[in-house]
């Protein structure tokens, strides 16, 4: 293995001088990465009023830790939505994988008929869709997904998009003979689907998945939408208020007595940047646990037929 | 197939049905939504003490109180009302859930005879002009909270450095006036901004334009009443005037160099920067900045007060169509206007717990006060039978009705302009209004040379289209108000 990495090297010409260079192009991206990263936590540990004075610093001119004292103060309200968003994000993830998983395989056999009016009825939604409010209007009087878990994850469940993405990935990489085969082993159709298709779709369902992973660990909308009440809040809904809170009232600040005095009680910019620390959180271990799977996605397609 | 289609069809129909039927003679419960600092943690126990109260009153209903935040509200009420979803009352106004947009396309209930029927208190205490201002040819669609009528503009300034330099302020009258004290901080406290001033927040509000169209959009009256003609700000003597004196002071280091790139006013307030600044006034404005930023202020007036459509819309309640029991909405929003214990049970929660009483109409914060502090006294019904909080003046309420009673009405009080025939040309000068303000009101740029160049490109986009279709409406509009 060693022996092989250096002939690599020695191929790539001067051996250390490029490595010299392509390590310091890497660690200048790194730093790019990190630097806004880190002026975050650097903001977050910073006094309010030393901002006013100096802007904002890496190392602050003077420290403070009243931001997470002020986040530490609602830490129940903090605890109970960060709970929300890893239950979300897990059950979340799993279904609606599976949904569209299950949603895509029979639209990739050739021998399953109506595949072309399934695959329509899922491409016509993404041309067009009904709208916000009959969206709305579906979850709350028909689904009665309003102030309950499954507001948070069940209208994001299905995905058109990713249903195709997977139907063309089952159409690539799991052959016909291979199922054919399987089934002249006598196995059933959920057989072959659970215990073949699924592992020849590793890379695949990893990469919806991720997707999945992401856009429920950052979801606000459904919250915004479907929550009126405290107890359902998730981790990214708790941070987007104050966000928006602060926006909308300074640029009304000109036009009420109102605004500027509720400003002034909102959270501090620290006290933001605190909150922005405490939801980065688990999420950073998504990447390198579904980092293996698209390694091995790119030499599995070499399938010898 | 089609039986299935048909089959479908009936079961979203019977959803609906169940959905949509409520049971007759029974308690009532109204939903009542409202803005603010989101859903408050014992909001439960405020409802169930105000259920018990109305009850005891008389009226059989119980009330569902649901605080949407401030960011949210809007996108929130939009969808209700479009899915038709039932509720009883809302907030509304100018700003948030569009008063005038809402009512025009019928999702509020018409309320003259409603207020006349349940509401005579509530309606004798606004007074004929204040209702004027907030109907819509004639038509009350919202009741406005009861609390300060007028606004008017004028200085903060930092009450502990007034004292160390001995300032008499007694003489500034204008904003050229207060030249030489900015003067006196800038020599004497080098890394303060003697002058306040950054995008939307800044001495510009002197001018204080009657607005007839959106607060970004330059065409207005003189807010004194002194004829019909609509201007274009940007014309008028007075606004070239008030830029050339910010740019005097921005050349002389009043006020920070980036100005004109800064949106947070707090930061510099609270941080002690700022020696004097340009705010909306009303009574007790200092007392209320002082407790906010921790630094001393206090208020000189500039504007006298004047009652417009801003303050008439700035902050009502209405009843939705889709509430089934208009009229026992309406006698709790009564009741509400009028209930002393009532009204300060839902802004300031239950006696005890949330707040404690130091007197007979002051409180301060009791223990659970985080629990349940909402901050919408401004918002909720009638602000003067409100408690104070005990650090606030206990003379506040009386000093209000002075100052509600001092300020001019202005004509054009009730008069709403549709923008739909000059819809585009509205829409590009609010671009110039982003482009061009900022660096003017700051005083970063030269009025005389950059004025000229806005003056240009506002004609280019229709400025002069956007003035006549506005003073054709307003004509119109006061034509028929006398006729």
């Amino acid at each position: 293995m060693k022996g092989a990495a250096s002939a690599t090297m020695r191929l790539l010409g001067s051996g250390r001088a490029s490595q010299v260079l392509s390590h310091v192009i890497f660690i200048a991206i790194c730093v790019i990465c990190l630097y806004p990263l880190a002026l975050v936590i650097g903001i977050s540990f910073s006094d309010e009023s030393a901002i006013a004075i100096h802007g904002f610093k890496l190392l602050p001119a003077k420290t403070s830790l009243v931001a997470y004292g002020f986040v530490l103060k609602q830490s129940d309200a903090i605890a109970r939505a960060y709970v929300i968003t890893i239950i979300v994000t897990g059950v979340g993830t799993l279904l609606s994988t599976l949904v569209i998983a299950l949603y895509a395989y029979p639209l990739s056999r050739k021998d399953f008929l109506q595949r072309k009016v399934f695959s329509f009825i899922a491409f016509f939604t993404m041309l067009f869709s009904g709208g916000l409010v009959p969206w709305y209007m579906v979850c709350v009087f028909l689904l009665h997904l309003r102030n309950n878990i499954w507001a948070l994850f069940l209208p994001y469940t299905m995905n058109a998009w990713y249903v195709l993405i997977m139907r063309t990935f089952y159409k690539t990489n799991v052959p016909d003979s291979i199922i054919e085969s399987a089934r002249m082993d006598g196995a059933g159709e959920y057989t072959i689907f659970f215990r073949i298709i699924i592992s020849l779709a590793k890379p695949g369902l990893a990469t919806i998945a991720l997707f999945n992973t992401i856009v429920f660990w950052n979801d606000w909308w459904l919250p915004l939408m479907l929550v009126n009440d405290p107890a359902w809040f998730n981790l990214q809904y708790l941070m987007y208020r104050v966000q928006v809170n602060i926006q909308y009232l300074s640029s009304m600040a000109g036009n009420t007595n109102v605004a500027g005095e509720i400003l002034r009680r909102l959270p501090s910019r620290t006290a933001q940047m605190a909150m922005c620390i405490l939801s980065i959180g688990p999420i950073v271990l998504a990447y390198p646990f579904f980092q293996k799977y698209f390694v091995k996605g790119i030499t599995i397609g070499s399938l010898k037929e | 197939m089609k039986r299935v289609i048909l089959f479908s069809l009936l079961a979203v129909l019977a959803v609906f049905l169940v959905s949509c039927g409520g049971a007759k003679g029974e308690k009532v419960e109204l939903t009542w939504y409202f803005i603010g600092n989101g859903p408050q943690k014992d909001v439960d126990k405020v409802e169930a003490a105000v259920d018990k109260y109305i009850q005891g009153k008389g009226l059989n209903a119980t009330v569902k109180l649901v605080c949407f935040d401030w960011g949210a509200y809007d996108n929130k009420m939009q969808t209700i009302i479009a899915s038709g979803e039932p509720f009883d009352i809302c907030f509304t106004a100018v700003w948030t859930n569009n008063y005038r947009n809402n009512a025009g396309r019928g999702a509020f209930v018409p309320l003259n005879d409603l207020l006349t029927k349940y509401a005579p208190k509530t309606k004798a205490a606004l007074g004929p002009d204040f209702l004027a201002g907030s109907a819509i040819d004639g038509v009350s669609y919202a009741i406005p909270a009861n609390k300060e009528k007028a606004h008017n503009w004028g200085f903060i300034v930092r009450k502990d450095l007034v004292a160390k330099y001995t300032m008499d302020l007694s003489k500034v009258k204008k904003l050229d006036d207060m030249a030489p004290f900015l003067q006196t901080i800038k020599d004497k406290e080098p890394g303060m901004y003697p002058l306040e001033a950054c995008v939307g927040e800044s001495p510009r509000f002197f001018l204080d334009f009657d607005k007839l169209v959106d607060d970004d959009i330059p065409v207005s009256l003189y807010s004194d009443n002194r004829d019909s003609k609509v201007l274009f700000e940007l014309e008028a003597p007075e606004t070239v005037a008030l830029y050339r004196t910010m740019h005097k002071f921005y050349k002389a280091g009043y006020v920070r160099k980036d100005a004109a790139t800064i949106t947070d006013f707090n930061a510099d307030e609270k941080a002690g920067l700022i020696f004097a600044a340009a705010k909306s006034l009303k009574p007790g404005k200092d007392a209320e900045m002082t407790n906010q930023t921790g630094q001393q202020w206090m208020q000189i007036d500039i504007t006298p007060p004047v009652m417009s459509n801003r303050e008439t819309t700035g902050s009502m309640q209405a009843i939705s169509r889709t509430s089934k029991h208009p009229e026992v909405a309406m006698q709790l929003l009564e009741m509400f206007n009028t209930d002393k214990y009532l009204n300060n049970l839902i802004n300031f929660g239950i006696e005890g717990t949330h707040y404690v009483k130091v007197a007979d109409n002051v409180i301060k914060a009791g223990p659970q006060n985080d629990q349940y502090n909402p901050q919408t006294g401004w918002m909720f019904g009638n602000q003067f039978i409100n408690y104070l909080w005990s650090n606030e003046d206990p003379q506040k309420w009386d000093k209000f009705l002075a100052y509600n009673k001092s300020a001019l009405a202005l004509k054009s009080l009730g008069f709403s302009f549709d923008p739909t025939p000059v819809k585009t040309q509205i829409a590009t000068a609010k671009n110039l209004w982003k482009e061009f303000t900022p660096s003017l009101e700051t005083g970063t740029v030269d009025p005389d040379k950059v004025i000229p160049q806005a003056i240009a490109k506002y004609k280019a986009v229709g400025i002069d289209d956007i003035k006549a279709e506005v003073q054709k409406q307003y004509d119109a509009w006061l034509a028929k108000k006398k006729g």
